[in-house]
């Protein structure tokens, strides 16, 4: 293992760094998706490929004892919050070793001790959860926050309304954290959303919002660090939308019939957001190629610890329905 | 020993001051609802409680039972013991999401690694002609949901004792109450009397029939049986009081000795809980039955308005002495 | 070395697909992302993209079915070697899918009693309307329904009634009800845990399209064989007995014809390279198929001790778990029962038994002339999804062969 099998939330903006840990998520989804394939990772799988950006940016801002909740599209979320490599892909296998025991899957990844509260698969529905977390914060007068992951399909659920608007009426250290990645599944923002600002959304209950490059990491980072600040303060929950592409489909498998080709390949080619921290730090192609293969070693032994696994024991079956 | 002083508490009573008995002893414990404030809650269980614990613990929430059951959730997850009162028991429907999917399977979905000491209070029933949405009997949609616990009780002290219980278990319990019983009345010490949740309760004891019974038909089986008794029948009575867990082996055992059994509520007789019970006699007392097991519930319509109507809907002591007639037969 | 091109999982809850056809053929240049073939899953038909850049070296899967992950082709570098596809296939192919379970099968069973038979001769009275208590309290006290009026609603016979009866029973001082089984009664044995799994193995197996061929093997050359070898083992030893000669034919056969050497797994054919054969065995508790493993590397002497070594052991009871199981092939013999000739059921997921009856001296037409012959009576029961009839037919006949010349196979 190198240190980089987990990442520690920095709280600092040290973009080499971010770089690294942005590797490390595309080529554990990259891996993910080929181990999938392969029929070895059961189930179905949600890539953050193209989304990188706004796990590690956000993450590194907060503070090791704020928490966050996920959304199905969870696994950079839970590799930037600090969950290890080697937990979450076990998780992915269905292994006694993975961050929920195997009984969560790629849509249920929890690491309590590091502040992932989970990720809902139910669109939308870890945001009254992140607005109790706040809640609970704010009653114990403790100087933490909740923040919540989600797309901007959830912006049109019951729950995001409810919980948007209580959390601003009581005050919440919360922030509610879009990323606005175009797509709903295979529906598009405009068939969607009748207004394209989200942030619009915001303003229906008085909550500030602030708006960011979700490609560019050191601004998801600033931001971030804004709204955590806000919301720290006492002043209330903040809305931040943090603009970004879904560089993959939907799930591995979705042939994406929805979407125009070459709209997607140019994005592809225009928006990778690895890319573009890459050629700002002006990195020599030698240098770039070396944290790709630290990237890859990582990964590598990630699946081969998962491999190794330990299937659940059915015997264990009706453990954890319950607490005792 | 020294008798502790008693205390004359309805069942209202007895449901706010398990509340506010935790709520003194431990600052975790707080309410959030609608109405419950200033108001008091629509059945004014809550009455009085702002004035002691202020508004932070004592909180009025918006129209919004999602993310006040989903806010209920989160906080638990954080270690506090958070009650949420949904006002009616109809209204579950709107945070049955929260209940289902996150209350119910976060500690399994988690490996273990979280609880949710949550406790969703809730109220309901018919002959009031409250309508169609806001007199329903719920709780047979949620005791079939692996991760959440069912309490029905039935009297003041089992109200008191068990909501007590239920503020302090580790799980999320859905916790019903009857609005015809508010008015129940019954003496009680002072102090908290906790009663472990899964635990039935022998109500009255007979040997020709068993009676199981929630909620307001305990009562109505009370009467049921005092009128068969005229007519020499002994009827065991006995109020699970817990829906999940239940406690098979009270039903069982007491079904063993009569060899006859009546299950019954005020929901739906299709589909209810009492279907379950007389599904685990069957199964486990099969060899021990003497007579088809009768179910009594409430017919297959929404509740209607017009007072008579609504009587015709929903079983009381008649509809459980004719069961308990039928079990008996012609002996 | 040569990327293999395995088939993908393309969704959720896709375990197999089918290739419908090749985009590119062998020796094309393909590039990373253009189209490579079809799949039919079972929700749609769609071009799959390679996901190397190469030469497409192999198609291991022309067309058909495969479970995700199977290799169904090779792209690498032109001229380059591809590994041995049925080698690479099998254990492909074999991966995803687990192995079938096998039966844990000696357990020592907890003894129940067999209830003694009612009074009435067997099966209790359901014709008459009786509560589950009444039943009950009639059969412990062996009082028969028939006759009995009930007093329950619609003349239900309730505990009650059984009650009085007893008591009226009693003081009619009649003659106390035996216990013992009548003549003619019937007893009901609870099955045991062998019995089950017999009872749902060979049900399962009854659901495979079967076929059967039938050969004779003329036995003279093995007796003449058996006979000399006999006269030179050493007093006290045993030569191989036919059931050797047999076990050794089939071993010997299954190399040459490996297709009937195989397991049928839900998406797969498990093609087997080493020859483990399954032995029917009768004892006290059922029928246990203890497995000679290694049969194609064993000589004829080794192959006897061996197969008298596991069949003495599964007699006894102390076989091993790990002895039951993994068997390629089976035998049934009922030789030594003076069974000429039957039909045994496929022990799954094999794909082959051969049933073999008792050498019995028959006239035989020959040049002409009638001879008597020692004939052996071979059946074979194959698994038709899996075996084809001329393989079948061409293993029978191999088998015949080794036992007519047994000196080809030694």
């Amino acid at each position: 293992m190198t240190e980089l099998d987990y990442i520690v939330p920095s709280q600092t903006a040290e973009p080499g760094r971010f770089l690294q840990q942005m590797l490390v998520i595309r080529k554990f989804e990259q891996q993910v998706e080929e181990r999938y394939r392969d029929g070895e990772i059961p189930g179905f799988v949600h890539l953050a490929i193209g989304q990188e950006a706004v796990a590690v940016g956000a993450c590194a801002a907060l503070s090791p004892r704020d928490v966050i909740t996920s959304t199905h599209r969870s696994h950079a979320h839970a590799l930037a919050k600090g969950s290890s490599a080697r937990a979450v892909m076990a998780e992915l296998y269905g292994k006694l070793e993975g961050c929920s025991r195997g009984r969560g899957g790629s849509m249920h990844l929890y690491d309590v001790e590091r502040g992932n509260l989970g990720s809902s698969a139910v669109v939308g529905g870890a945001l009254g959860i992140a607005t109790g977390a706040a809640l609970a914060f704010s009653m114990r007068s403790e100087p933490r926050v909740a923040l919540a992951f989600f797309g901007d399909g959830a912006t049109a659920s019951g729950l995001f309304h409810e919980s948007m608007n209580m959390a601003q009426l009581w005050r919440l250290p919360a922030v509610f954290l879009c990323e606005n990645n175009r797509w709903a599944e295979s529906t598009p923002l405009a068939q969607h959303s009748p207004i394209s600002d989200l942030t619009q959304r915001a303003q229906a209950f008085g909550m500030t919002s602030l708006e960011v490059d979700g490609q560019d990491v050191e601004a998801v980072y600033r931001a971030t660090a804004e709204a955590l600040a806000h919301a720290r303060s006492g002043a209330g929950p903040v809305f931040l939308l943090a603009e970004t592409y879904r560089l993959a489909p939907h799930n591995v498998g979705d042939q994406q019939e929805y979407r125009d080709k070459a709209e997607y390949e140019l994005t592809r080619a225009t928006e990778d957001p690895i890319e573009k921290l890459r050629e700002r730090l002006a990195l020599p192609d030698e240098r770039f190629a070396e944290l790709e293969r630290e990237a890859e070693l990582v990964v590598a032994d990630a699946v081969e610890f998962a491999r190794r696994g330990t299937d659940p024991d059915p015997a264990t079956l009706l453990e954890d329905v319950y607490a005792d | 020993m020294p008798t502790s002083t008693t205390t004359r508490f309805s069942y209202r009573e007895a449901v706010r001051d398990a509340m506010s008995q935790a709520m003194r002893r431990d600052a975790d414990v707080f309410i959030m609802g609608q109405d419950i404030a200033e108001h008091g809650g629509s059945q004014k269980v809550t009455l009085g409680m702002l004035e002691e614990f202020g508004p932070g613990r004592v909180r009025n929430s918006p129209i919004s039972e999602m993310a006040l059951t989903g806010a209920g959730i989160g906080a638990a997850m954080l270690g506090m013991r958070p009650i949420v009162e949904i006002m009616y028991e109809d209204f579950l429907t709107l945070a049955m999401e929260q209940l289902v999917n996150h209350a119910a399977k976060e500690r399994y979905m988690s490996g273990g690694q979280l609880k949710v000491p949550l406790t969703v209070r809730t109220q309901g029933g018919a002959g009031w002609s409250s309508g169609a949405q806001h007199g329903q009997q719920t709780e047979g949609w949620f005791v079939g949901v692996p991760g959440l616990k069912v309490v029905y009780p039935s009297t003041p002290r089992d109200a008191r004792g068990l909501l007590w219980s239920s503020i302090y278990d580790d799980n999320c319990v859905v916790f019903f109450e009857h609005v015809q019983l508010y008015n129940q009345r019954e003496e009680l010490p002072e102090e908290i009397e906790p009663i472990p949740l899964g635990k039935a309760r022998i109500v009255r004891i007979g040997t020709d029939v068993t009676v199981v019974a929630i909620g307001p038909l305990v009562h109505e089986a009370l009467a049921a049986a005092e009128q068969a008794e005229q007519e020499g029948i002994s009827v065991e009575v006995i109020d699970p009081r817990t829906l999940q867990p239940l406690d098979e082996e009270a039903i069982l055992e007491s079904v063993r000795k009569t060899s006859r059994c009546v299950v019954a509520h005020e929901a739906v007789r299709r589909m209810g809980i009492g279907a379950e019970m007389a599904a685990v006699i069957q199964e486990k007392a099969f060899d021990w039955l003497d007579a088809p097991i009768e179910r009594v519930g409430a017919r297959f319509t929404p509740l209607p308005f017009a007072p008579g109507l609504e009587q015709a809907s929903v079983p009381r002591r008649e509809q459980v002495y004719a069961a308990i007639k039928r079990t008996v037969g012609s002996r | 070395m040569a990327g293999e091109v395995k088939l993908p999982r393309l969704g959720q809850g896709m375990e197999s697909g089918v290739v419908v056809k090749w985009l590119k053929s062998e020796g094309a240049q393909v590039e990373q992302g253009e189209p490579l073939y079809e799949l039919d899953t079972d929700k749609v038909t769609q071009e799959v993209e390679s996901p190397l850049s190469g030469v497409l070296l192999k198609i291991v899967l022309p067309e058909g079915e495969a479970a995700v992950g199977t290799t169904i082709a090779y792209v690498g570098e032109e001229g380059e070697q591809v590994p041995d596809a049925a080698a690479e296939s099998k254990s492909a192919a074999a991966s995803p899918e687990p192995e079938p379970q096998r039966e844990p099968e000696v357990v020592s069973e907890p003894f129940m009693p067999a209830p003694a038979a009612s009074l009435d001769g067997g099966e209790p009275d359901t014709s008459k309307k009786a509560s589950p208590l009444a039943r009950r309290l009639a059969r412990e006290r062996g009082l028969d329904l028939e006759g009995m009026t009930g007093s329950g609603p619609e003349g239900r016979i309730v505990a009650g009634d059984i009650k009085r009866a007893a008591v009226a029973l009693d003081s009619s001082a009649a003659p106390p009800v035996s216990a013992g089984a009548a003549p003619g009664a019937v007893e009901r044995v609870p099955l045991t845990n062998v019995r089950r799994t017999i009872a749902r193995r060979l049900s399962e197996a009854w659901q495979a399209p079967a076929f059967q061929l039938t050969t004779s093997a003329d036995m003279s050359e093995v007796l003449a064989m058996r006979a000399r070898l006999r006269e030179r083992v050493e007093s006290g030893e045993r030569p191989p007995s036919i059931a050797d000669f047999l076990t050794k034919a089939c071993a010997q056969a299954l190399i040459r014809y490996p297709d009937v050497n195989a397991l049928w797994l839900a998406n797969a054919i498990e093609i087997h390279h080493a020859v483990d054969i399954g032995i029917a065995t009768a004892t006290d508790r059922g029928l246990i198929v203890p497995v000679l493993r290694a049969c194609e590397q064993k000589s004829l002497s080794e192959l006897a001790l061996a197969r008298r070594d596991l069949v003495s052991r599964t007699l006894e009871g102390t076989i091993s778990l790990e002895e039951l199981e993994g068997g390629t092939f089976s035998i049934s013999n009922l030789g030594t029962y003076d069974v000429e000739q039957f039909v045994a059921v496929l022990n799954p997921p094999q794909v082959a038994i051969i049933a073999a009856g008792a050498v019995v001296e028959h006239p035989v037409a020959r040049a002409g002339e009638v001879e008597i012959a020692p004939l052996l009576t071979l059946t074979l029961t194959c698994d038709h999804r899996a075996v084809d009839g001329s393989v079948a037919a061409e293993f029978l006949s191999a088998v015949k062969g080794f036992l007519e010349e047994p000196g080809l196979m030694l």
